[in-house]
């Protein structure tokens, strides 16, 4: 089995230690992304709700205090790491477990490039509703 | 639910290139076939995949088959994308964005 990665970075401007917070806390999380009971301790389950996907169930493997934070996420992980890069923080995100066997994921990984997501599936389903 | 046949006929570069085609209007089977470098059978066996998956339909017209695009599983598929890397980009974003402006 074969499973992929999708991989994110933004620079943030800002300490690595306030980007921890945001990243390892209920009310930091709760902030730019979704309400869920995170606490960086390894082996503590919680829930992510994740509206319309559902209660997604998940459960922390790794905690490098201030650094790395790692859970599962439903059927993925999720690989959080905070590298300080002079007066800002790189924060990456590594969301694992795309298995190309499965064509759904495989489609949503590797065939979903910028052109063929962001322009032409949206024309499409627009053009076809207004002709539907 | 969508048909796993839908993703399975759009995991391939030529078959989206087609549906691609299709987006501006229907074409026939030898003008589709003009637009690759690949033999008319290959297109014509692609034509098929795509047509099996009901992501177009074939109408006659004398001797020319002409394909247009079938609306139902593009809706379909629109509405089931998680594109999770922009997904993501957002996310980021906005806590980007929430820290720089409540910086002390």
């Amino acid at each position: 089995m074969s499973l992929r990665t999708v991989t994110v970075e933004q620079v943030i401007k800002a300490s690595p230690a306030r980007v921890w917070e945001r990243i390892s806390t209920p009310e930091g999380i709760a902030r730019w992304w979704r309400p869920g009971n995170i606490a960086p301790i390894e082996g503590h389950e919680f829930t992510m709700d994740m509206e319309k996907w559902g209660m997604i169930p998940c459960r922390v493997f790794a905690v490098d205090e201030g650094r790395k934070l790692a859970y599962t996420f439903g059927d993925f992980e999720l690989h959080w790491e905070i590298l300080p890069r002079g007066n800002e923080t790189i924060l990456k995100l590594e969301h694992r477990g795309f298995n190309l066997e499965n064509p759904q994921h495989r489609f949503a990984f590797e065939n979903m490039g910028p052109g063929w997501r962001e322009v032409v599936l949206p024309r499409l389903a627009e053009g076809l509703l207004e002709a539907a | 639910m969508i048909n796993e046949a839908v993703f399975s006929a759009l995991a391939n570069p030529v078959r989206r290139q087609v549906v691609t085609l299709l987006l501006s209007k229907e074409r026939s089977a030898g003008s589709i076939a003009e637009a690759f470098d690949i033999s008319r059978s290959a297109v014509s066996e692609h034509l098929s995949i795509l047509r099996q998956a009901q992501l177009v339909q074939e109408t006659k017209a004398g001797r020319e088959r002409i394909y247009s695009l079938n609306a139902e599983p593009l809706v379909a598929l629109r509405d089931w994308l998680a594109p999770y890397e922009n997904y993501w980009k957002a996310r980021l974003a906005d806590l980007a964005r929430d820290l720089e402006e409540t910086n002390e």
